[in-house]
C-alpha cells in the first residue's frame, strides 16, 4: 500500500521540486553501537563494535580493543577477535543451533561491559526459488519528459509457517565473471568477483501474509551494469527472526522513508537489544540477533539479456570503459586489473563450485 | 482633518467677505425643480450660471447628490442638505464658503459610508452645548409592533435608556455625532450613527434574527461590540472581508483566512487543519449551521471544502467559550450559511484557476420561503499534470461539494430551515491507489417564538465523513474504509426577563457511531489479509444554562454550566492487560464482551464558564474568562497534520476524554470613536489525558489502539496584541501571538516516557506569529489588498548522530522536537475590480487578480534529513509553493 504521505510529498514538492540542502546545526552524541548475528550456517560470523558519528561526517568509528564473544545458554562461549574497523569475527567457522539461546557479551576498552537481551534461534519458512526477468520501468528525467530504463527484476518465492508469528529478513551476496582485457596467458583470462547487499534492507510479516506460499514476490530491480557482461549469480539469502528483530529492521526501514514531511510520523530511534551491565540507563544502539538461514541463487547470463546491459560503464564490442586507453592511446590510466583480473578486490581466479 | 493652512485660508476669506457690505444677491437665486445629481455639478453649474465664487474641501461633498422636485432657493438647498453633515455655508457677495464649526457636528462622507441619522434636520443647528432630545419609538421591522426594554446605548455605554410600555424613548444630549445601540434580545443589535442637530422625534426599526434584513439600515455587529460585549477571545469575519485577502490560486478559503487572526496556526503551508491557542487540529469543533463537520478540506488540505458564496459569517471561539457549546477542548468555528431573504431569483457564481462554483436562490412562495442550491466542482487535473513526477502527473483529482437549504416563515412566530452539504474528494494516485473522501451534513432546525422574551430552537443535525482508500494493484488489491457518523438532536430556549438578565439553556442528545478501520480484499485476487476494527458506537447526552446578567453599564457577567455524559456502547470486546505491565500485546491477560447497548466505558461532568467585563471607560474594558471542556473524540493520529485518512475515536475503557481548561484576561480599548479597535489577551490553558504516541507507533488497522499511545498532559499559554482599523479607505489590521504549546508525557513505564518526562514541545508550537492584513479602497471600484504573515518555525526531531546497520546508515534522532525548522514569512497582494454599480445592469462582475508569495520566499515546508549515496547525509529543506503564483477570478451576480 503507498502511504498517503509519499502522495503528498510527491505532489507538493513535486509542485515545485524546490529542495535544496540547508545548515542544521544538531548537537551531537557519542553513543555506543554494536551490531552482527549469527545463523545456522557453518560459516565465520561477525560483529561490528563501533561508536556514533556525526550524521553529517564520515563514516564508522570501530572501536578496535573490545572483548567479544557469543554465549549460549549452556555456557559455552565462543571468542570473536578483531579483523578491521571494528568488525570481530569468530576465529573459526561454527553454525547456531536451532532452539538454542545465544546472548553477546562486549567489553569496552575502558572496561564497561555491555550484553544483548538473550535470543532464541528459530529456524522456519523456506526460501523456494529465485528467479528474475527483464522488465521496464519509466521514470522522470530531469527535464521532466517519461524515460524507460531497461532492467532486470529480480523474484523471490516462499514458505510461511501457518497460524504463527514469522519474520524475516534478507540479504543478497552475488559473484560475477570479470575478464582480464588486456590478456596474456601467463596471467588468468577469467575472475570471480563478489558483492554483497550493503545498504539493502528488506524485511516483511509473514503473519499479515494469509497465504503458507508467496509468490513472485518482487525483491530488486537493477539497472545490469559491466557486471552483468559475461555471467551474474545473484545468491538470494532468508532469515528467520523474531519478532524484536524485525521492529528494529522495519524502524529502520521506516526511518528511510520518512521523508521528514508533516504527514509522516515523527522519527523515532530504533531501540536495540543491547543493554549495559553497569549502567542500566546508558543508550547503547544496535541488535545482535540469532536467525535461521536458507538461500537459492540464479543466473544470469549476459547472452540471456541481449538488449542489455546498456550503460556507459559498459562498452560494446567486449570492453570494459574503465579499461579504454585515454584519447591518447595510452594505457597509463587504465586501473592495473584490466591486466590482471585477481587484481580487482574480492576477487578469484578459482571457479566458485556452483558456477555451471 | 483639515490642515492648519487650510484653517488660515478660510478664516482670511471670512474677513476679506466680511468686508464686503454690498446686500447679498446669492441668497436670492432660486433654482427650477431638477432631478438628483451630485452636489459638485450643481456648484459647477450655478459657479458658471450666477458668476459665484465657492469655497470647500471637496472630500466632504463627494458623495453628495442632490434633488428638488420644486423651485427651490439655492440658499435652502445647500443649507439643509450640508447641514445634514455638519457642514455650515456662509454667504457673502458672490461668494459661498462651506465650513466646518465644530468638529462633533461633521460628518465626513468620505469616511462614514453608512448611514447616518440626522435628528432635528429641518431645524436650525442647537447652539453649542445646549440639550437637545431625540424622541422615538422602536419598532418591529416587520410587523411594526412596538417592543418593550429595548436597550438604547449612546456611544457603547456612556448613556442610554431603556424602552418604556409602549416601546418609546427619550434621549438627551449634546448636538453631536453619537454612536446609538438598539439591542433586544432575539434581534440583531442595530447600530446607528446619529447627527443630533436638534431636538426631533425619529423612529427606528429592529429585526428579528435571522429574519429578512433591511440592507441599508443594519449595520451588523456594533462597531464598538468588542469593548461592550462580555464575550472575548471572539473573533469574527464576514464574507466580505473573507474575499478581499489574497488566496492561493484566487480561491477564497474560509478555513485559511482565520490563521490571520492572533492565535490561530497552522503547520504547514497547504496542510488541512488550524491550530488554536496551542491546540491540536482535531480540538477545534466546526460547525456547518449547527451541524459538526468532521473534515473541512479538498486534495488533502489545499482548499477548504467550504463554498465561499454560500458562507455568510464565520465566528471563532477561542477563549470563552459559551455554554452551548462543548466537545471540543480548542476553539469552536461557527460557519452559517447565506441567509435566505424569500425575495427574488438570486445568482452568483465564481470562475477560477482550479474551482467555479455557482449559487442560485430561489424564492418558493414570496416572502415565505426559498431554496437555495449551490456547487463547486474543481478541474485541478492541470496542476497535477504540472508536476515533476511521473506518478502525480498520471494522478486524477476531482472534488466537488454541493449546498442545498430550505427555509420557510410559518406565520409571524416560526421558522423552519433545512441545511444540507455534501463534499466529495477522489485522488486516483497514477494507477494503483484510489483515495476518496467524504462529508456529509444536514441539520434541520425549527425557530419558535412564544413571545417576545421567549423564543425556542429545536434542532435535528448529522453528520458524515467517511474514506475508502482502494489498492488497485494484483495481487495486493485492497479496500481499506473508515470514518464516522454524528446524529444529535437538541433543543435551545432564549429568554429575555429583562435587558439585565438574559438566560440561555438547552438540551442535546447525540449519536455516534465510528468505524476505525476495515480493509476488506478479494480473496482470489489478493495475497492481502482482510482485516476490520470493531466499530464503536457511544451516545452524549449534555445540557446547558447561561445568564447574561449586566449589573450596571460598567460590570457584566456571562455564567454558565454545561454538564456532559459520555457512554460508549457495546457490542464489542476491551483487552484486559497484566497488572503492573505496561500495555502491549504480550500483556493480555483477557478479552472482555460487552453486548449491544451495554456501558462499556463512561465518564462524564461539569463544565463551568465564566466571562466578566469591566468598563473603564467608554472606551476601554477588561475582560476576565474561564473554560472547562470535555472531549470524547479524538483523531489519532500520529502525524503533525491532518489527513484524509486519519481515524477519528472515541473515548474507551483506556483513552479517557480530553479536558481542557482555559483561562484568559484581556484589556480592549478603542480610539477614534471607534474607528480603531484594539486588545490584549493572555490565556493560560490546561489539557489532561493528551495522547502521543509510543516511538515507532503503528496506528493503522490496529485493533487495541491504546497499546500504542501514552498519555499525559499539554499547557499552552500566550499573548495576543491586536489593532484593527475599521473605517475609512485603509481597512484591516495587524495581530502579534506570543505563544507556546507544550507536552507532558511521564508514564510509569520506560515506553510511555517521552523526552525524559520533562515538557517538550508541541508539533504545532511556533512563539511568535505576525501577521497584517490591509485594504485599501482606491475608488469605488478598485480596491487593493495585501497581507503579510510571519511565524517561528514548527519543531522537528532531528537527527544528532549515524551509525551502521547491516551496511546502512541509519540515523539517530534527537528527543521529539528539539528542533526547529527555518522561520515563515510570506506577503500577498490582491486587486479587486468590482464591476459598475448602476442598478440596471443585469450581470454585475468582480475581477479579482491576486499575487500570492509576492516575493517568492521559499519557505520551508519541512526538513529532512537524507543520505543520498556517494555523499554524507545532509539536511534538506523542501519548499511547497516557493514561488510567485499568480492567478485570477471572475465572481459575478445576477
Amino acid at each position: 500500500m503507498r502511504s498517503i504521505s509519499f502522495i503528498i510529498v510527491l505532489l507538493i514538492g513535486g509542485m515545485l521540486a524546490c529542495v535544496e540542502p540547508i545548515d542544521f546545526e544538531a548537537r551531537g552524541v557519542d553513543l555506543l553501537v554494536v551490531e552482527g548475528f549469527i545463523t545456522d550456517e557453518q560459516r565465520v560470523h561477525t560483529v561490528r563494535v563501533s561508536r556514533t558519528a556525526a550524521y553529517s561526517g564520515d563514516a564508522v568509528n570501530g572501536i578496535t580493543t573490545a572483548e567479544v564473544s557469543v554465549v549460549d545458554e549452556l555456557g559455552n562461549i565462543t571468542c570473536l577477535m578483531h579483523t578491521v574497523d571494528g568488525i570481530y569475527a569468530s576465529e573459526v567457522s561454527f553454525a547456531g543451533i536451532e532452539g538454542r539461546t545465544y546472548t553477546l557479551k562486549v567489553v569496552t576498552p575502558d572496561g564497561s561491559e555491555y550484553r544483548s537481551t538473550p535470543q532464541t534461534l528459530q529456524a522456519f519458512g523456506s526460501l523456494d526459488s529465485v528467479y528474475f526477468a527483464q522488465h521496464e520501468r519509466e521514470y522522470l528525467n530531469e527535464s521532466n519528459n517519461v524515460q524507460v530504463e531497461k532492467g532486470i527484476q529480480y523474484y523471490i518465492d516462499y514458505s510461511v509457517p501457518q497460524n504463527e508469528p514469522a519474520y524475516f529478513m534478507w540479504q543478497w551476496e552475488a559473484t560475477y565473471q570479470f575478464r582480464t582485457r588486456y590478456h596474456d596467458k601467463n596471467k588468468p583470462l577469467d575472475c570471480y568477483v563478489e558483492e554483497n547487499s550493503r545498504g539493502f534492507l528488506k524485511v516483511a510479516n509473514g503473519t499479515a501474509i494469509g497465504d503458507t506460499k508467496v509468490v513472485r514476490e518482487g525483491f530488486m530491480f537493477v539497472r545490469p551494469d559491466y557486471q552483468y557482461w559475461l555471467a551474474y549469480s545473484l545468491n538470494v539469502k532468508q532469515y528467520s527472526i523474531s519478532e524484536e528483530a524485525f521492529d528494529f529492521y522495519n524502524s529502520i526501514r521506516k526511518q528511510q522513508d520518512n521523508s521528514g514531511s508533516i504527514f509522516d510520523p515523527t522519527p523515532a530511534n530504533s531501540t536495540g537489544n543491547i543493554i549495559s551491565s553497569s549502567n542500566p540507563d546508558e543508550k547503547v544502539l544496535g541488535f545482535f540477533g540469532a536467525y535461521g538461514a536458507t538461500d537459492k541463487r540464479t543466473f544470469v547470463h549476459g547472452r540471456d539479456i541481449p538488449n542489455l546491459p546498456a550503460d556507459d560503464n559498459v562498452v560494446n564490442k567486449g570492453m570494459y570503459s574503465f579499461c579504454q586507453p585515454d584519447f591518447k592511446g595510452s594505457l597509463e590510466a587504465v586501473p592495473d586489473f584490466c591486466f590482471d583480473c585477481r587484481l580487482r578486490a574480492r576477487s578469484t581466479a578459482v571457479v566458485p563450485d556452483f558456477w555451471p | 482633518m483639515q490642515s492648519a493652512f487650510f484653517r488660515v485660508f478660510l478664516f482670511c476669506l471670512f474677513f476679506v467677505a466680511s468686508l464686503l457690505s454690498a446686500k447679498a444677491q446669492t441668497e436670492l437665486i432660486q433654482l427650477d425643480p431638477f432631478k438628483e445629481k451630485p452636489l459638485i455639478q450643481l456648484i459647477e453649474e450655478t459657479e458658471k450660471q450666477y458668476n459665484l465664487h465657492y469655497f470647500f474641501k471637496e472630500s466632504w461633498i463627494k458623495d453628495i447628490v442632490v434633488s428638488s422636485p420644486e423651485r427651490v432657493y439655492l440658499r435652502n438647498i445647500l443649507l439643509t442638505t450640508l447641514g445634514t453633515y455638519g457642514i455650515e455655508v456662509l454667504f457673502r457677495e458672490n461668494y459661498v464658503i462651506f465650513y466646518i464649526k465644530d468638529e462633533n457636528y461633521f460628518v465626513d462622507p468620505v469616511r462614514l459610508s453608512e448611514e447616518v441619522l440626522v435628528i432635528g434636520k429641518d431645524k436650525p443647528l442647537a447652539a453649542l452645548g445646549k440639550e437637545v432630545t431625540w424622541v422615538g419609538t422602536v419598532k418591529d421591522g416587520k410587523n411594526q409592533a412596538p417592543l418593550v426594554g429595548v436597550n438604547v446605548l449612546v456611544n457603547g455605554g456612556e448613556g442610554g435608556t431603556v424602552t418604556d410600555s409602549q416601546g418609546n424613548f427619550r434621549l438627551v444630549l449634546v448636538p453631536g455625532v453619537y454612536e446609538v445601540t438598539f439591542k433586544y434580545i432575539g434581534y440583531e443589535p442595530s447600530k446607528l450613527k446619529v447627527l443630533m442637530r436638534n431636538s426631533g422625534k425619529l423612529d427606528v426599526e429592529v429585526f428579528e434574527r435571522s429574519a429578512l434584513l433591511n440592507e441599508v439600515t443594519i449595520l451588523g455587529e456594533a462597531a464598538d461590540q468588542n469593548i461592550t460585549s462580555t464575550n472575548m477571545g471572539t473573533d469574527q469575519l464576514d464574507i466580505g472581508t473573507i474575499e478581499k485577502i489574497p488566496a492561493f490560486m484566487g480561491e477564497v478559503d474560509v478555513i485559511k483566512s482565520l490563521l490571520l487572526l492572533p492565535g490561530v496556526s497552522t503547520v504547514g503551508e497547504g496542510a488541512a487543519g488550524f491550530n488554536v491557542r496551542g491546540g491540536s487540529a482535531d480540538q477545534n469543533m466546526v460547525l456547518f449551521d449547527q451541524s459538526a463537520v468532521y473534515n473541512s478540506s479538498h486534495l488533502f488540505g489545499f482548499f477548504s471544502n467550504f463554498n465561499p458564496d454560500v458562507v455568510d459569517k464565520v465566528t471563532l471561539y477561542k477563549g470563552g467559550i459559551p455554554a452551548a457549546y462543548g466537545d471540543r477542548v480548542s476553539s469552536v468555528l461557527d460557519i452559517s450559511s447565506t441567509r435566505l431573504t424569500h425575495d427574488k431569483f438570486k445568482l452568483r457564481g465564481g470562475i477560477g484557476l482550479v474551482t467555479s462554483r455557482m449559487v442560485a436562490e430561489v424564492p418558493l412562495v414570496k416572502d415565505k420561503s426559498s431554496v437555495l442550491i449551490g456547487g463547486r466542482i474543481t478541474y485541478s487535473d492541470w496542476l497535477l499534470r504540472s508536476v515533476k513526477d511521473l506518478d502525480i502527473q498520471r494522478s486524477r483529482a476531482s472534488f466537488y461539494d454541493v449546498n442545498f437549504k430550505w427555509g420557510a416563515s410559518l406565520g409571524e412566530k416560526d421558522k423552519i430551515t433545512l441545511s444540507s452539504y455534501l463534499s466529495n474528494d477522489q485522488f486516483k494516485f497514477a494507477a494503483d491507489t484510489m483515495y476518496r473522501w467524504q462529508t456529509k451534513n444536514a441539520s434541520l432546525s425549527w425557530d419558535h417564538t412564544f413571545n417576545p422574551q421567549l423564543s425556542a430552537q429545536v434542532v435535528a443535525a448529522y453528520g458524515d465523513y467517511f474514506y475508502h482508500v482502494e489498492g488497485l494493484v494484483t495481487p495486493f488489491g485492497f479496500e481499506l474504509t473508515s470514518g464516522l457518523r454524528d446524529m444529535s438532536a437538541g433543543i435551545n430556549l432564549f429568554y429575555t426577563r429583562s435587558s439585565a438578565h438574559v438566560f440561555t439553556g438547552g438540551l442535546k442528545l447525540n449519536y455516534y457511531q465510528l468505524s476505525p478501520g476495515e480493509l476488506q480484499v478479494d480473496e482470489n485476487n489478493s495475497r492481502l489479509v482482510p482485516k476490520q476494527l470493531e466499530e464503536e458506537q457511544s451516545r452524549e447526552m449534555a445540557g446547558y444554562v447561561q445568564h447574561e446578567f449586566t449589573l450596571n453599564p460598567k460590570i457584566s457577567f456571562v455564567t454558565g454550566v454545561r454538564y456532559s455524559y459520555f457512554q460508549n456502547m457495546g457490542p464489542g470486546t476491551v483487552l484486559r492487560y497484566q497488572d503492573g505491565e505496561t500495555r502491549q500485546q504480550h500483556a493480555v491477560v483477557d478479552t472482555l464482551s460487552y453486548s449491544a447497548g451495554e456501558p462499556v466505558a463512561s465518564y462524564g461532568g461539569f463544565e463551568p464558564r465564566l466571562s466578566v467585563k469591566y468598563s473603564l471607560n467608554a472606551l476601554s474594558a477588561l475582560k476576565f474568562s474561564f473554560n472547562r471542556i470535555r472531549q470524547y473524540l479524538q483523531v489519532i493520529s500520529n502525524t503533525a497534520a491532518v489527513t484524509p485518512v486519519d481515524i477519528w475515536k472515541s473515548s474507551d475503557s483506556y483513552i479517557r476524554p480530553l479536558l481542557g481548561n482555559q483561562l484568559s484576561v484581556g484589556y480592549f480599548r478603542n480610539f477614534k470613536n471607534n474607528a480603531f479597535e484594539t486588545s490584549a489577551e493572555v490565556y493560560y490553558k490546561k489539557l489532561e489525558n493528551v495522547v502521543d504516541y509510543k516511538d515507532g507507533a503503528e496506528i493503522l488497522l490496529h485493533n487495541a489502539i491504546e497499546q500504542e499511545l501514552v498519555v499525559g498532559e499539554g499547557r499552552a499559554y500566550g499573548l495576543e496584541l491586536f489593532v484593527k482599523k475599521k473605517t475609512g479607505r485603509l481597512t484591516g489590521w495587524t495581530s502579534y501571538t506570543y505563544s507556546r504549546s507544550e507536552r507532558l508525557m511521564r508514564g510509569p513505564y520506560e515506553e510511555e516516557v517521552i523526552n525524559n518526562g520533562s515538557y517538550y514541545p508541541a508539533n504545532f508550537d511556533q512563539p511568535h506569529s505576525l501577521s497584517v492584513v490591509a485594504d485599501y479602497q482606491i475608488t469605488r471600484r478598485l480596491s487593493f489588498s495585501a497581507n503579510f504573515v510571519y511565524n517561528t518555525g514548527r519543531p522537528v526531531t532531528a537527527p544528532e548522530a549515524k551509525f551502521v546497520i547491516n551496511g546502512t546508515e541509519v540515523a539517530y534522532f534527537s528527543d521529539r522536537n528539539q528542533y526547529r525548522i527555518p522561520d515563515y514569512h510570506r506577503l500577498d497582494f490582491s486587486f479587486t475590480v468590482k464591476g459598475g454599480h448602476r442598478k440596471k445592469k443585469i450581470l454585475n462582475g468582480d475581477w479579482i487578480f491576486s499575487l500570492y508569495n509576492v516575493y517568492a520566499r521559499q519557505n520551508a515546508y519541512s526538513v529532512y534529513f537524507k543520505h543520498v549515496e556517494g555523499s554524507p547525509p545532509q539536511a534538506y529543506k523542501l519548499s511547497v509553493l516557493g514561488t510567485v503564483f499568480p492567478s485570477i477570478t471572475y465572481n459575478f451576480e445576477l
